[in-house]
């Protein structure tokens, strides 16, 4: 609000006119009538001003999100495919995705990875966050070193992960058999149950550090008076943490959680590399077959019904997740 | 190699004798046809006397003023330096041509090809394959070599039989050989011995014997595949051995021959699952991890493309070099999977113009046929990579002969190529391939039943034979 303006917005000589015409007390019609003209013209630049500052935004929203969303909708419901004459099919894709065995297969793992990994990345970050939050030797190397295994290409941490959990080869069996503690190699990627565990580990250790550092963040902007209030009134260090820390950091919790869930719900890579998918479908992630369906059968309309039913499934989880949040959770971020 | 080798080596494998072995996958593969699974319109080598290389003149060289041509090559990762290297000799004796290389994943290339097709991405000349081409070509992004160059089709009765018959599409040659190979049944002969094996199984019922025996001593997973569904080699690797019991998938009307319990692959599927439920095999993502596995020691047994040996026995990369075997592949007919990958030329390169179609076809003979009377890069790729070649003459050239004999026993390497067939093809092939990998790997691994995933992978092939019909 420009000052002097009140909450009658009109431009100071406007104002003093008005205060010289009640002066002399003769206010004609038309003088009555002037400022409320121009208080429309005002709003009416205001409009148009905020139109053109937010048009390149939007040009490049409309472009880049609504077109393809649209487009995925309207190519779920043809027949599209590079071999194939279009066609509309109707919720026919919709109807043959949902029917498939394999779309079952993907998205009980995709659920069950989910499960799995969000709460872990969000856990971990917290606890490591915190740990940050502390001053030691060599803090400020340790937090961007923390970062790495995130910016390292997911595909590459897949590799890197083969490394540890090949069945033949792998770090972590010819560990565990040098210790004594395995009398055999575990066929850790080639097991159904453990290849799941495996892809978990490669998962959260690539997307714990990201978590970390947008709750230290947090962390570090709760006002130190807090603490050190709390901790003269005998405040235990997990009654700070609990009452002080969780607390201010809730917002932040959030946008972690959302990311985590995300992510997780579209992890693709760490999978590909890391299993390809198997034993058999058992690490198949939804968002494997939805390429597969998509580029590898060459049904990009099947593929099209696949993605919206994502999409819509993650935005009801999204939605769920923040009725489950305070509802301020978010406003004090 | 020494003289004694080398000498073995000559006298066990003449050219005769090689052209006999290719005559045998040649008449193996008219067997086929009176069996009602031949191909549509393949032609198969001649029986007898190799057609000898015409003399060349010197390398031929551009004219000075010749304008400048640029190529969009693709192909999959594999040795791209090699690739480029051979790239760079290509530009140094056509300076006038530049060509710029494309790589991309094994595991993703044909989708990445459709798609760079799709879109009109420059593409000149691509590396394909034999299950890809009838797509390719019925969309139209590959053309027929013989429309726009006659004098390739002198070079057909110069190619091995199973990739003559993966490089034709409707009776017409779309490609030179990039290499040619079989999917071979191997074993580590020295922990096979040391176990109390004494030879390799010649079953696939024998194997289980072998399997579950060599389990009881105490190996964790006595056999080790490449099997998984992003990777289309596994659909290879589940091929060679059906044709090992003398199947097929597909008649040449494109009926589905699987749906029967008695049918090969239905076997051949039982058989995986019975063993993965056993814990005696492991599936493994890609043939690197095989490799890897394999060179621990802990595992006797795996089928892989040929030259995957080259590099078991490879001295200077492999810590078990010289222990591993090539032996026929497993069931009543010993019979394996033959295929190419090769050099095509794109319907974009033709509408460039016929100063870009001559590059290609330079690029084409270069890389894939014959430059003075020599194969240059398939000999190449041969010796030092250990890739099998489809053109017949190779088989002819001492230094191939020579590298052969290092890594693998040259009779038992005739013998399975003799016994290597084609696959038969269609406009949807590629499609259902990638379909049938996932029903595979869910009936090998017991999350669907065997009768579950051939029901659905019939069901499929015969919703793509009518869709594409």
């Amino acid at each position: 609000m420009i000052a002097g303006m009140g909450d009658d917005a009109r431009p100071l000589h406007q104002m003093d006119e008005m205060n010289t015409m009640k002066t002399e007390h003769t206010p004609s019609v038309a003088a009555r009538h002037a400022p409320k003209a121009k208080r429309f013209s005002i709003r009416t630049r205001n409009l148009r001003a905020g139109l053109w500052m937010i048009t390149p935004t939007a040009i490049l929203v409309i472009i880049f999100t609504f077109y393809p969303y649209f487009y995925a909708i309207y190519g779920s419901l043809q027949t599209l495919s590079p071999l194939l004459p279009t066609k509309f099919v109707g919720l026919l894709n919709y109807k043959l995705v949902a029917e498939s065995s394999y779309f079952i297969t993907a998205a009980t793992n995709t659920f069950t990875f989910t499960i799995i990994v969000v709460p872990l990345v969000v856990l971990i970050g917290l606890a490591v966050a915190s740990l940050l939050n502390q001053k030691f030797f060599g803090d400020v190397a340790l937090r961007g070193i923390l970062l790495l295994p995130w910016a390292i290409p997911t595909a590459i941490s897949g590799v890197i992960w083969k490394g540890m959990f090949a069945n033949s080869w792998g770090a972590v069996n010819v560990a565990l058999y040098s210790l004594g503690i395995i009398e055999r190699y575990v066929p850790w990627l080639t097991t159904t149950g453990l290849a799941m565990g495996a892809i978990a580990v490669a998962h959260v250790w690539t997307q714990f550090p990201m978590a970390t550092v947008l709750l230290l963040a947090a962390i570090q902007s709760i006002p130190d008076e807090i603490y050190e209030s709390a901790a003269i009134d005998g405040a235990s260090t997990w009654q700070r943490f609990r009452f002080i820390t969780l607390p201010n950091i809730r917002g932040m919790l959030v946008v972690v959680t959302l990311y985590s869930l995300l992510i997780a719900l579209t992890a693709y890579d760490i999978t590909y590399g890391l299993t390809g998918g198997g034993p058999g479908t058992s690490t198949t992630l939804i968002s494997y077959f939805t390429w597969a369906e998509t580029f590898r059968m060459l049904n990009y309309g099947r593929g099209a019904a696949l993605a919206v039913m994502v999409a819509l499934t993650s935005l009801v989880l999204i939605l769920l997740l923040l009725r489950a949040m305070p509802r301020d959770a978010l406003l004090e971020e | 190699m020494d003289e004694k080798q080398s000498a073995l080596f000559n006298r066990q494998i003449k050219r005769r004798d090689f052209l006999k072995g290719m005559a045998g996958a040649g008449a193996a593969l008219g067997i086929a046809g009176l069996a009602g699974c031949a191909p549509p319109a393949p032609e198969t080598p001649p029986p007898a006397e190799p057609v000898a290389p015409e003399p060349k003149p010197e390398e031929p060289k551009p004219p000075e003023e010749a304008a400048p041509i640029s190529l969009d090559f693709t192909v999959w990762s594999y040795s791209v330096e090699t690739i480029l290297d051979n790239i760079q000799k290509f530009q140094d004796i056509y300076p006038n041509v530049t060509v710029n290389l494309t790589d991309y994943s094994w595991t993703a290339f044909r989708e990445t090809m459709v798609n760079r097709f799709t879109t009109n991405t420059p593409t000149d000349i691509t590396y394909s394959g034999g299950d890809w081409l009838p797509e390719w070509a019925k969309a139209g992004w590959l053309v027929p070599l013989e429309d726009y160059f006659p004098e390739a089709a002198d070079y057909k009765p110069k190619i091995v039989g199973y990739a003559l018959k993966d490089m034709t599409y409707n009776g017409k040659l779309y490609g030179l050989p990039y290499y040619a190979d079989i999917t071979s049944f191997l074993y580590n002969e020295e922990v096979m011995k040391a176990n109390g094996i004494e030879k390799p199984a010649e079953t696939w019922e024998e194997l289980e014997d072998q399997l579950g025996f060599l389990k009881d001593a105490g190996m964790t997973t006595p056999m080790v595949l490449e099997f998984a569904q992003a990777n289309p080699t596994t659909l290879e690797n589940f091929t060679a051995m059906v044709f090992g019991r003398g199947g097929e998938f597909f008649n040449e009307n494109f009926d589905v021959l699987f749906k029967d319990e008695a049918s090969a692959a239905w076997k051949q599927l039982e058989w995986l699952a019975a063993q993965y439920s056993k814990g005696t095999i492991d599936l493994l993502p890609h043939e690197t991890d095989v490799v890897k596995a394999l060179n621990t020691g802990q595992h006797v047994y795996t089928v892989l493309y040929n030259y995957n040996l080259a590099e078991l026995n490879n001295v200077a990369t492999s810590p078990l070099a010289g222990q591993f075997k090539l032996a026929l592949m497993p069931g009543a007919t010993h019979e394996t999977y033959g295929f190419a990958k090769f050099y095509s030329l794109t319907k974009m390169a033709v509408d460039r113009g016929a100063d870009v179609l001559d590059a290609c076809w330079k690029f084409l003979e270069y890389f894939g046929g014959e430059v003075g009377g020599e194969y240059p890069i398939a000999k190449r790729w041969a010796v030092e990579k250990g890739l099998g070649f489809g053109q017949l003459p190779l088989y002819d050239d001492p230094d191939v002969q020579a590298s052969f004999a290092q890594w693998i026993d040259p009779m038992m390497l005739k013998q399975q190529a003799g016994l290597a067939r084609g696959r038969n093809q269609t406009v949807w092939y590629g499609i259902w391939s990638e379909f049938m990998r996932i029903q595979l790997l869910r009936g090998a691994t017991g999350e669907i039943s065997v009768a579950a995933a051939m029901e659905e992978a019939a069901n499929k092939a015969e919703e793509l034979k009518a869709t594409f019909a």
